[in-house]
């Protein structure tokens, strides 16, 4: 099966929340799931995806077209996706999770050097809020971790 | 929100960040903690670097080790330096051991995935063998070795030390040769192996029978998972045949490798071996000469791809190639100083940086997380408890000594000098 531009065949998509994206299909196979289900025959009815919403589907799918562009050019693509990242915390959070269950690596890579910057070089505290972890060291552990790496906490 | 990550999201996340954020984030809770304490993780994390290095050269790649020491009664000094033209210094490292003899140094066996292997042996049966990490400050003092002066008496040994990528760990060998007077032709050494993951040494028979080398002390290369080093067959007749001996730290089997047919009956100073940007190199002094000549393995094992590609002139027998640089050029050590050689025009570039012969030290540098999960802080503590049955002359004692010496000379100064304005 061709999966070239050219076909230009066009795929829905049904979010989670009942919204229906059509999207052509060549941008839709950048998705490996997707991919597999149109390699399978299985992408007739709308595919429903009920793990993405349907903002961030739409988010996805924007990243896939720019990504299927075959005219844009490696730094044109950098540059874009320097400001496609520039997001809230909580659409970061829905992109990682759909670029992970549409299997899309190279989103996925995108967004997690985003968080992966966003807490370099920070303190534990701050990093447990932006993740809203909770600290489940007892405070004499916690010392002593802090204190056999003091050099790191300086 | 982010607490509902899948647990190879988070991985994903943290693979991709420097070793002093990671050490922070094994603060931020258990699961995180023991995530970046796994060994499997600070391997991935190597890789990862080894491949997002090349992109990124301008912040933080290229870096290279070195070590300077300015002879007696100064320490060994560690630094991180830039591979750029002055080779500038980018950042200082904390050296928290100190040598049996206080006016040495280590040996540095080699360096692997961001871990040094250090050798107190310069002047000793020392028998302490250090693994370092410098860019989180850890390290691991290997037990002693079951062969040692204490049970074979005067030996000769030569040590390597590498990553077992297949079981994800790390090992050093060590060969040792008793009777090093015996004008045999068959020296069959005693193969000990260290492996961190077990903490231990045990014995290897050498599976190839009784390999007649006296492989050198001096220098050891680890590549393709295997360490080497240069090796000699002697003869009765007091001639030799010169090859490569090589250890594979997987399947623990040595093998040996041929040299360039020129060099297989080189005398005099003998072989060295480095690395040079990923290829086998092999060098060598004419004698008396005031050059010493570098081969380079093209293909790695493949003994026909052997080919003289170097040759650097200057002070006769003090020229050690240490490294080859990004630009093309080699560093090398002088008597007293690292240069720069520039093959092609043969110009010889003094950088300022000074050091006693023999005693650099230069490498391409990774940080890495190698030994984060190991109990060796309180670093100082441990170093003095290493030293070997004996004097002991632990360091801080003696830096506090001198300290108080210092103070209570001052003081004495002070009060005569009060004494002499009161009046």
């Amino acid at each position: 099966m061709s999966l070239s531009p050219s076909t230009s065949k066009m795929l829905s998509l049904k979010s989670s929340d009942g919204k229906v994206l059509e999207v052509e299909e060549h941008v839709a196979v950048l998705c490996e799931t997707i991919k597999s289900l149109v390699e399978d025959g299985c992408a007739d009815s709308p595919i429903p995806l009920a793990n993405v919403d349907g903002a961030t589907l739409g988010n996805v799918m924007e990243w896939c077209k720019k990504h299927a562009d075959q005219k844009a050019s490696a730094d044109d693509l950098e540059d874009w996706d320097a400001e496609f990242v520039e997001r809230d915390q909580g659409e970061l959070y829905h992109l990682i999770m759909a670029a992970n269950y549409l299997n899309i690596k190279g989103l996925l890579d995108l967004i997690c050097q985003k968080v992966a910057d966003m807490i370099k070089g920070k303190h534990p505290e701050k990093i447990r809020e932006i993740f809203n972890i909770e600290n489940d060291f007892t405070p004499e552990q916690q010392e002593q971790i802090r204190k056999d790496n003091s050099w790191a906490f300086e | 929100m982010w607490d509902c990550f899948p647990p190879e999201i988070y991985d994903e996340i943290l693979q991709r960040l420097p070793v002093k954020t990671l050490v922070r984030c094994a603060c931020v809770c258990k699961s995180w903690n023991s995530l970046i304490k796994n060994p499997s993780f600070a391997t991935e994390h190597l890789n990862r670097t080894t491949t997002s290095d090349s992109s990124n050269s301008s912040s933080n790649g290229d870096l290279l080790l070195l070590r300077q020491y300015f002879g007696k009664n100064e320490r060994e000094r560690y630094s991180l330096r830039r591979d750029n033209r002055t080779l500038d210094e980018f950042a200082p490292l904390e050296f928290p051991f100190k040598a049996h003899s206080s006016n040495y140094i280590f040996r540095i066996v080699g360096s692997c995935n961001g871990v040094l292997c250090l050798s107190d042996d310069l002047k000793v049966y020392a028998d302490v063998i250090i693994l370092w990490n410098p860019s989180i400050r850890k390290f691991v003092t290997l037990p002693k070795p079951n062969v040692t002066y204490y049970t074979h008496g005067p030996h000769w040994f030569s040590l390597g030390f590498g990553f077992d990528a297949r079981s994800n760990d790390y090992k050093v060998v060590k060969l040792l040769y008793p009777d090093i007077d015996d004008d045999k032709d068959e020296a069959v050494p005693e193969v000990e192996l260290y492996s961190l993951s077990t903490g231990a040494w045990r014995g290897i028979t050498p599976a190839c029978g009784p390999f007649t080398v006296h492989a050198s002390k001096r220098s050891q290369v680890f590549m393709n998972g295997a360490v080497h080093w240069p090796a000699s067959l002697l003869y009765r007749d007091n001639s030799n045949s010169n090859f490569i001996l090589s250890f594979d730290l997987g399947d623990e089997v040595f093998r040996k490798m041929n040299l360039p047919e020129s060099l297989v009956h080189e005398k005099g100073r003998g072989l060295s071996i480095v690395e040079l940007r990923g290829s086998l190199s092999v060098f060598t002094f004419a004698p008396y000469g005031r050059f010493c000549s570098i081969w380079v393995m093209g293909e790695y094992g493949v003994s026909e791809t052997w080919s003289k590609q170097f040759t650097i002139h200057g002070e006769a027998g003090f020229l050690t190639p240490l490294s080859l640089r990004k630009n093309g050029e080699i560093l090398v050590a002088t008597r007293e100083r690292l240069v720069s050689y520039h093959p092609e025009t043969q110009w010889i570039i003094g950088l300022a940086i000074c050091g006693t012969k023999d005693s650099f030290y230069l490498d391409t540098y990774k940080e890495s997380l190698v030994l984060f999960e190991k109990e060796s802080c309180g670093a100082k503590r441990k170093a003095r408890r290493v030293d070997p049955g004996g004097t002991k002359r632990p360091s801080e004692l003696h830096d506090h000594t001198y300290l108080s010496l210092f103070f209570f000379l001052f003081s004495v100064l002070l009060i005569l000098f009060t004494l002499d304005t009161w009046y």
